[in-house]
């Protein structure tokens, strides 16, 4: 890591992770005497997190393809037309789903992905199609299942304590799938399980959001909210083989946006308005560290004292990210690193729900052989 | 070095290891593996395939082996791993060639889009190659292994790599499914085949996989000008039919035969339609393999 990137109580245990090819090309697109190992270094992990279209399209833009070795070529040559066509069949899933949901006049609100493409966020040019998620108000999650029902996604095969679960703790409706396309649809009520300890203010996401004239009833949160739903959903979800995508994502959001004046008050105003300041503190620390996102010292220092994140927790994530952001590419297993997959994992169950609901739901889940 | 020049031991030590490395027509591929199974089906199918000595770079890293999990201990099971990727739900560990064989199909259509992948029987004859796409039951497979026998080259048995700068088919040479009943017909008709034992209770019912020819693996390099498209159906006690199909018909079944029509966008459309300049399609339903042979020959030889 160079020393710019340095935060205050910065730790050494990133500095193995800096030299990885990929991380170095996320940084500053450094292909600086890359080696052809390193090339298939940076090409096998951009595919196995999901961002080998998003490397494939920054070496297009900078007409710097030919700098890839002959025989890895095909890879970035195949990633840039499956980003092209991710990005049509994303636009033809979100004018499908305002077409169900404009047809019962509902409102709705596109997130994360979907919302980037519908903005055509230079991200989104790049990003691999994945399931859409929308969020509805509270009063509307009945009608908005139904209505989907009827133009053809059917509720996933779950058993009784799966829904159950769903639909008694969780933020979102049981995931809906497109019986002719396949593909699937997270509605969302809230950011965040009711079951957690932060709240977010609902009514303000609705308030501030952004309707998107070209889709009816169809709107995006606001700037602030679109990163602090990013950072949620990164360190609440506690699923890491997306890791390095989502913090890709927020660097991207956040360098959007890090010119306008008075970016960062609001910023930090919104995350302290849902409750969401930890989140925030963790995504920009690690945005920072590892991609070299210019976010200024007393920003983070601010957000770390407003989310109560305490200097010894801190430490130990930084251990935990370390070991998980990048995937394992082979063979030998790392216990290490499955233990932090695995502590990641539980922490976002401890954040979703009380202890009391948590160790029951770990248990079934665990003698089912499933995560 | 081919792979049957490599003694057991060596064979069984590089899966175990640092994998094994081996190139199958365009693609290079590294299998590591503890599972006795896929040491014996490799060197059963693919002892004619060339190792790549040393190779610090392949196309797909690839890793057969228990899945990480505590049931491994009282239900064997074996996971596909493709660079520590694991896109498919563990099955039976007696099904780990199978596994291999599906997984690194899988790999090829998700990731190799310079080509237009169309999900096909490809043989060849004197430079001109025909084209049997087919649903799973079609007879593709069967056709295609008599094809074989009878002197054709294979160029794949289930993916046409239709190259989409030059037009022509890459050859990717690999083992032959065979289903169910087509294990035994085959057995029977082609005595000197080399098959791999049957699976059973398999997604697809019972599998085995026949041995491509020697020849047709060390002619992977040579691609072939694709001449003509059948869709086969095999039907019991069927009369051989011929029936021609318009060019609108057959690019709009190949389209739905391809693996990656829509993710080609513009440069699929063109390359069928470019295909479909020089190629005609035929629709054939048979049910003695010997006479489609004839129909598909006489197609070939403009009769």
């Amino acid at each position: 890591m160079t020393p710019s990137s340095k935060l205050p109580g910065y730790s050494r245990v990133f500095d193995r992770l800096g030299s990885e090819p990929l991380v170095r090309f996320l940084r500053n697109q450094d292909i600086e005497g890359f080696t052809l190992d390193d090339w298939d270094q940076l090409i096998r992990l951009a595919r196995r997190t999901n961002l080998l279209s998003r490397v494939a399209y920054s070496l297009n833009k900078a007409d710097r393809l030919d700098k890839v070795p002959a025989v890895l070529r095909w890879h970035l040559d195949s990633a840039l037309l499956i980003a092209e066509s991710s990005r049509s069949s994303t636009l033809a899933e979100i004018r499908k789903v305002t077409e169900a949901m404009a047809s019962a006049d509902l409102p709705f609100i596109l997130l994360k992905g979907a919302a980037y493409t519908a903005l055509n966020l230079e991200l989104s040019r790049s990003r691999l199609f994945s399931d859409i998620d929308i969020l509805v108000k509270h009063a509307d999650l009945n009608m908005a299942e139904q209505t989907l029902i009827r133009h053809g996604w059917l509720p996933s095969k779950l058993d009784r304590y799966d829904q159950k679960y769903y639909r008694l703790w969780m933020h979102e409706l049981p995931p809906l799938q497109h019986t002719k396309r396949g593909t699937s649809i997270d509605v969302h009520h809230t950011l965040l399980p009711p079951t957690a300890k932060p709240t977010p203010d609902v009514a303000s996401l609705w308030r501030d959001a952004d309707p998107l004239p070209a889709y009816q009833g169809c709107h995006v949160l606001c700037p602030e909210d679109r990163i602090l739903h990013s950072t949620t959903h990164l360190f609440h979800d506690g699923d890491f083989e997306q890791g390095l995508r989502d913090l890709v994502d927020l660097d991207d959001l956040i360098r959007a946006r890090e010119q306008e004046s008075g970016f960062w008050d609001k910023l930090i105003e919104r995350a302290a308005r849902h409750q969401l300041c930890r989140p925030l503190y963790y995504g920009l620390r690690y945005c920072r560290t590892l991609l070299g996102t210019r976010i200024p010292d007393e920003i983070i220092i601010d957000c770390q004292r407003r989310g109560g994140v305490r200097g010894y927790t801190v430490k130990a994530m930084d251990i935990l990210i370390a070991l998980a952001i990048l995937p394992p590419l082979h063979t030998s297993r790392f216990p290490a690193r499955t233990a932090a997959n695995w502590l990641l994992y539980a922490r976002s169950h401890y954040l979703r729900m009380p202890m009391h609901l948590l160790i029951p739901h770990l248990v079934r889940k665990s003698l089912r052989g499933e995560k | 070095m081919k792979v049957s020049d490599l003694s057991t031991a060596e064979l069984n030590g590089l899966l175990r290891r640092h994998g094994l490395a081996f190139n199958i027509g365009p693609f290079s591929v590294r299998v590591k593996s503890p599972f006795t199974r896929i040491a014996s089906g490799i060197a059963l199918l693919y002892s004619d395939y060339s190792v790549v000595p040393d190779a610090p770079i392949v196309d797909f890293n690839i890793e057969i082996r228990p899945p990480n999990r505590l049931r491994r201990h009282f239900r064997p099971q074996t996971s596909f791993y493709f660079d520590g990727q694991n896109p498919f739900k563990p099955l039976p560990q007696d099904q780990c060639f199978a596994m291999f064989e599906w997984g690194l199909n899988w790999c090829v259509a998700n990731t190799a889009h310079h080509y237009l992948n169309i999900h096909a029987a490809v043989v060849e004859k004197n430079g001109l190659a025909v084209i049997m796409p087919g649903s799973p039951g079609s007879g593709k497979s069967t056709l295609c292994a008599a094809l074989v026998h009878h002197g054709w080259r294979l160029l794949s048995d289930e993916m046409a790599l239709l190259c989409t700068r030059t037009g022509r088919l890459t050859p990717i040479p690999r083992p032959v499914g065979l289903k169910n009943r087509s294990i035994d017909i085959v057995k029977k008709l082609y005595e000197d085949t080399t098959i791999s034992d049957p699976v059973r209770d398999t997604a697809k019912g019972t599998v085995a996989h026949m041995r491509p020819p020697a020849a047709s693996v060390m002619a992977a390099s040579e691609q072939a000008v694709p001449k003509v498209v059948v869709f086969p159906t095999y039907k019991d006690n069927a009369e051989t039919v011929l029936k021609p199909l318009s060019k609108g018909q057959a690019l709009l079944k190949i389209a739905d035969n391809s693996f990656n029509y829509n993710i080609l966008g513009v440069r699929g459309f063109d390359s069928l339609t470019g295909m479909l300049d020089q190629t005609d399609g035929y629709q054939l339903t048979y049910h003695k393999l010997d006479d489609a042979i004839l129909e598909i020959t006489r197609l070939l030889e403009g009769v």
